[in-house]
């Protein structure tokens, strides 16, 4: 039973109900800029920089669709855009020969950024209105900004969630 | 060489996944719904720890952040108020006269409805939809569906119900759409505006406006929560189509008609004949403008003004009950080759939502199918 509560799985899951719980009321409470900040996108993006592009893509499936659970959007949406975001951030840090925790945490803020303008892209696709907004790279900027602030906090819990082993110097 | 192509794979799986996931949705299967239904009551409880927890740390947030606007809102609101206390007295007689009037010709008033008062609890998670989560739910009788408005107007409809909570998709949601009608513009006599001139009962006020055919319009008010037509409650003022006596001549501006010289009024009412154009209201999405699409390209179109008000259409298929206030004309956007549509500036601030109510109304067509 407690091999269970270890599992990677099951602790990736368990913090990320942990951080929609917070998306859900400190994330909708606060705007910087304005802007709603996205945890989930940190979430999945943090983990691709931490452990790769696999594990990015897995952790952002998960919290995608745990997202989508709660959220009126088409369902499918979210996992599969946070998916290619923790996938990009993994692979760009796959680039670095001598990963840093400050380039890791540029990939965090790329990643999110355009996860960011991704959602709106997949949900125009998918035949929702007003997705593609004037002020979506200014979004975007400051969602990929505010990920990339909290990347720091964020990134040991994800090691800690699937079991990575830091690279990072 | 075999790292890259299992990458690749797990890429591969995750779209693909996703895909079908979203066309199950789309096809409306039930079980994605189902499986949303199922999570959020699970969800809901550690929601609610976690608003408690957090609650402390958005305080701080506020505090730290709105300081200034607060104040300065502050200011502006006793100016407000100082206006809103001279303004008051003179709607309100004018509610009382008007319903007087109502109740005599036998014409609708709003809707009285039961209605449900409920607080915001929650705002938009993520900036692609726009709801609002509520603290009242499927205990007090509230249903998916049913309409939400503030003092202000109409804000959205119910889009998921838990006991004791609800989710409230807003106007400006790009998937929120309702029938909805534009009506002519008029406004209270006796009371101030900055931005309205206002003319005193009797006067006609559709003199220059061609889509006013009779001469004497006075203006009604709708009151949602009404239980009594003939009560004075505080309303939001709102404009429908005015019933005009015919009796009434301009130079009666002066004298109140319900008051000693009542009875000198001869009681023949004319149904007014301000066109109304109808369409469908949509949402666009954060910090647009919802519009309206017109069903009708003709030329009574071209009279739509600026600050004409929109209202709910109602109707058997309607999931809002008709006249209750939505909005005001901000721009008609002429399109060659398709009907014009118009930008609604709404009544409501959905920024700054707290006490709203649902109103338990349910269609004609799901009470008798």
């Amino acid at each position: 039973m407690l091999s269970f509560f270890s599992r990677p799985m099951f602790r990736l899951a368990a913090v990320a109900f942990v951080v929609l719980s917070i998306q859900m009321t400190l994330g909708a409470d606060l705007k910087p800029f304005g802007v709603t900040a996205d945890l989930m996108l940190l979430g999945a993006t943090a983990t691709g920089a931490a452990g790769g592009a696999q594990q990015g893509a897995l952790a952002g499936f998960v919290f995608g669709l745990m997202f989508d659970l709660v959220l009126v959007t088409p369902f499918g949406i979210s996992p599969l855009v946070y998916g290619l975001a923790g996938f990009l951030a993994g692979y760009v840090r796959t680039l670095m020969s001598d990963p840093t925790w400050w380039l890791a945490v540029i990939a965090v803020a790329i990643a999110s950024a355009l996860g960011s303008i991704g959602l709106a892209v997949v949900g125009a696709f998918v035949g929702l209105e007003g997705q593609i907004q004037p002020d979506l790279v200014r979004t975007a900027l400051i969602v990929g900004a505010v990920n990339g602030v909290l990347a720091p906090l964020a990134m040991p819990v994800q090691r800690w969630c699937l079991g990575i082993r830091r690279v990072i110097v | 060489m075999a790292a890259p192509f299992t990458r690749r794979r797990a890429l591969l799986l995750l779209v693909l996944t996703c895909v079908l996931f979203i066309t199950l949705d789309q096809r409306d299967t039930g079980a994605i719904g189902a499986a949303r239904s199922g999570f959020s009551y699970v969800f809901r409880p550690f929601k609610g720890m976690a608003r408690a927890v957090t609650r402390p740390v958005s305080n701080a947030w506020h505090g730290m952040t709105n300081y200034d606007d607060v104040e300065r809102e502050n200011l502006l609101l006793r100016d407000e108020l100082a206006r809103q206390a001279g303004n008051s007295a003179a709607a309100e007689a004018f509610v009382r006269a008007h319903n007087e009037l109502l109740t005599l010709a036998q014409l609708p008033t709003g809707p009285n409805l039961d209605h449900v008062t409920a607080q915001v609890i929650g705002g938009t998670p993520r900036d692609d939809q726009q709801t609002v989560e509520i603290n009242q739910g499927s205990r007090r009788g509230i249903r998916v569906g049913m309409p939400v408005v503030n003092g202000a107007g109409l804000i959205g409809k119910v889009t998921e119900v838990f006991p004791d909570g609800a989710v409230v998709r807003l106007i400006t949601d790009s998937q929120y759409v309702l029938a909805v009608r534009i009506s002519c513009r008029s406004t209270i006599p006796g009371t101030v505006d900055d931005t309205v001139i206002t003319t005193p009962t009797g006067i006609p006020v559709g003199g220059a406006d061609p889509r006013f055919a009779t001469t004497t319009p006075t203006t009604t008010l709708f009151d949602p929560f009404a239980t009594d037509p003939t009560s004075s409650s505080s309303t939001t003022p709102s404009t429908s189509v005015p019933p005009s006596t015919d009796a009434l001549q301009p130079d009666d501006s002066a004298v109140d008609p319900f008051g000693s010289d009542a009875s000198a009024v001869e009681t023949t009412t004319t149904i007014p004949v301000c066109e109304r154009e109808t369409g469908s209201i949509r949402g666009r999405g954060k910090g647009r403008s919802p519009i309206v699409g017109l069903l009708d390209d003709d030329v009574r179109t071209r009279e739509i003004v600026e600050g004409d008000p929109v209202i709910s259409a109602g109707g058997a298929e309607s999931l809002a009950p008709q006249d209750l206030p939505i909005g005001r004309v901000s721009r008609v956007i002429e399109r060659k080759g398709t009907s014009p549509e118009v930008e609604i500036e709404l009544n409501a601030d959905l920024g700054r939502l707290n006490f709203v109510s649902v109103l338990l109304y349910v269609p004609a067509s799901e009470v008798n199918p």
